[in-house]
C-alpha cells in the first residue's frame, strides 16, 4: 500500500470539515472561565503558603506567648 | 461592545497597523477591553483552525474558549512587535494537542477487506472508512495533528511548523511516520490495496 493510497483512504475516511463560525457566544464563556480562574480557591493557593500557615499555627500552639509578636509583624 | 469598538475589530482583523498595534499593546498590558477586541477579531480564525485539527464543532467551540483563556493568562508574554494570529494559533495547537491526547481511540475489529473493491457496496466502504478512522485515532496525537493539517487540510508545511513550534523537516518526518504506522495498522487489520 503506497502513501498516495493511504492519503486517499484517509481523506475518504475523515472527510472535509465545513468552514463555519461558533454556534454560540463564546465571549461570555471566556469571561466566566477567567472569573473562575481569578477567584481564590483552596486549590489555587500554593502548597508553600499552606505549609507556612500550618507552621505558624503549630508555633502559636506550642508558644502562645508569641502571639503578640506575630500580630505585631502582620 | 460599543459601536466604535466594532470598527476597531474590523481594522484589527484587516491588520490595520496603527490601530492593531495600539490594541495589541493594550492587550499585552492586560486591558480587558483590548482583550475583547482581540477576541472578536480573531475568534473565527482560531475556531476554524481548531475545527480543522479536532474535526468536531462542539469540541472546537470548547477549545476556542480554552485557547483564549490561555491567551489571556499569557498576555504579558505577547510581543506586540509580532503578529497576533500565529502566536494565537500556536496556543490553539497546544490546546488541540492536549485534547487529542485525552481522547481514547476505539478498539479495532479485524476481518479481511479489500480496499480496492469497486465502490458498489456502501456498507463495505463505510466499514473501510470506519477502520481507517479508528487506525488514525490510534496514532500518537502529535503525528495525527501534523497529518491532519498536512494531508486533510493541505496547509503549507511552513504554517504547520510555526503552529507546532517545530521545523519544516520535523513536520515532514511526522507525516511520514504517521503514514508508515497507519499502513502497518491497516495491513494488520486486513485492509490491503
Amino acid at each position: 500500500m503506497n502513501d498516495d493510497r493511504i492519503k486517499k483512504l484517509l481523506q475518504d475516511a475523515l472527510g472535509p470539515v465545513a468552514e463555519g463560525e461558533p454556534r454560540r457566544d463564546l465571549w461570555a464563556e471566556v469571561l466566566d472561565k477567567i472569573a473562575r480562574d481569578s477567584a481564590v480557591s483552596p486549590a489555587s493557593v500554593p502548597w508553600l503558603d499552606w505549609a507556612l500557615l500550618a507552621g505558624i499555627a503549630l508555633a502559636l500552639l506550642a508558644f502562645p506567648a508569641g502571639l503578640p509578636v506575630v500580630l505585631y509583624y502582620m | 461592545m460599543p459601536d466604535d469598538a466594532i470598527g476597531v475589530v474590523d481594522r484589527v482583523q484587516q491588520g490595520g497597523p496603527a490601530t492593531a498595534a495600539g490594541v495589541l499593546d493594550r492587550f499585552r498590558q492586560g486591558d480587558p477591553d483590548a482583550f475583547e477586541i482581540v477576541f472578536r477579531a480573531h475568534q473565527r480564525a482560531i475556531y476554524g483552525w481548531l475545527l480543522r485539527m479536532v474535526r468536531n464543532p462542539a469540541a472546537a467551540e470548547d477549545l476556542t474558549v480554552e485557547t483564549f483563556w490561555r491567551i489571556y493568562r499569557a498576555h504579558a508574554r505577547f510581543d506586540p512587535g509580532r503578529e497576533f494570529l500565529p502566536w494565537a494559533r500556536r496556543a490553539a495547537t497546544r490546546v488541540a494537542l492536549d485534547w487529542m491526547r485525552r481522547q481514547k481511540p476505539e478498539v479495532a475489529i479485524a476481518a479481511e477487506i479489500d480496499a480496492d473493491l469497486p465502490a458498489a457496496d456502501p456498507a463495505l466502504r463505510a466499514e473501510i472508512r470506519a477502520r481507517v478512522a479508528r487506525a488514525f485515532a490510534r496514532l500518537p496525537a502529535r503525528l495525527r495533528l501534523a497529518t491532519v493539517l498536512a494531508i486533510m487540510e493541505e496547509q503549507p508545511h511552513k504554517e504547520i511548523a510555526a503552529a507546532l513550534g517545530i521545523s519544516r523537516g520535523a513536520v515532514k518526518l511526522r507525516v511520514f511516520r504517521a503514514l508508515r504506522l497507519l499502513r502497518n495498522d491497516l495491513e494488520k487489520q486486513g485492509i490491503r490495496p
